[in-house]
């Protein structure tokens, strides 16, 4: 879908299952292959939705199904992701992430998020959880 | 669970090649393979990521583990042909520093 802005969206509405984190990379995919989008934002765009995502199915989805949302947007300056989900609140204070231990083992998902955007915010509003992502692109076009 | 594919080098280092994307679908799979691969002697480990598409916090997890288990008997684990995307998240995360990265599995351990 394109508007007049030039902005381009693709969206996936799914519950989560073992298969979310593919139909995501899906989506990625079609967004990337529809515009041409340097490797230097790609990488860190991707990885950033891939952990969000990862990071809803395992603490808000719990392993469980949960409906959730995720809109990709390419702008001529940047690129967003906008995931909403129905679970559980997260509790996370994202002015405090940063990377841990180099031999940790985990805990390192929402640092590579937070490393790899420009923007990264977090809110619940009526049982609803809202992440929005942003990438300022490289070399706008 | 399936494993990955292994091969022994010469030089019995024991070298795993992961497929497709390493997240948190795959990644258990991985940590599991190479903490047996350890316990069963095999120190000196390359985990091969020429067809390693994608890897994100989980996969760094399972590598980690690797390497603490390899050096825990003696031994080491080293990367060997790093995918564009593997390589910069190996970056973004400065685990580059401890994850030493060698452009062919066969040549990660020469002169050791």
């Amino acid at each position: 879908m394109a508007t007049d802005d030039g902005t381009r969206s693709w969206t996936l509405t799914t519950v989560t299952d073992a298969d979310t984190l593919t139909r995501v990379h899906a989506l990625i995919e079609e967004m990337m292959s529809a515009g041409r989008v340097e490797d230097a934002d790609r990488f860190p765009f991707e990885i950033a939705v891939a952990e969000i995502a990862a990071n809803i199915i395992e603490h808000a989805a719990l392993g469980q199904a949960v409906s959730m949302s995720l809109q990709l947007r390419a702008l001529p300056e940047r690129l967003e992701a906008e995931f909403t989900d129905e679970g559980r609140p997260a509790r996370v204070d994202l002015e405090a992430v940063e990377l841990p231990d180099a031999l940790a083992e985990r805990g390192r998902g929402l640092a590579i998020a937070m490393a790899a955007l420009d923007e990264l915010s977090y809110r619940r509003r009526g049982g609803v959880n809202r992440w929005i992502l942003v990438r300022e692109r490289a070399e706008p076009r | 669970m399936t494993h990955f594919a292994t091969r022994t080098t010469g030089s019995d280092v024991v070298v795993v090649r992961p497929e497709g994307r390493l997240n948190m679908v795959a990644a258990p799979r991985l940590r599991e393979q190479l903490r047996d691969l350890v316990d069963s002697g095999s120190a000196r480990v390359v985990v091969d990521l020429a067809a390693t598409e994608f890897i994100d916090s989980s996969g760094l997890g399972a590598l980690v583990s690797g390497l603490k288990a390899a050096r825990q008997a003696g031994g080491d684990l080293r990367l060997a042909s790093p995918t564009a995307q593997v390589r910069s998240v190996l970056s973004l995360t400065s685990l580059d520093r401890v994850l030493r990265t060698y452009d062919s599995a066969d040549a990660a351990f020469d002169g050791d």
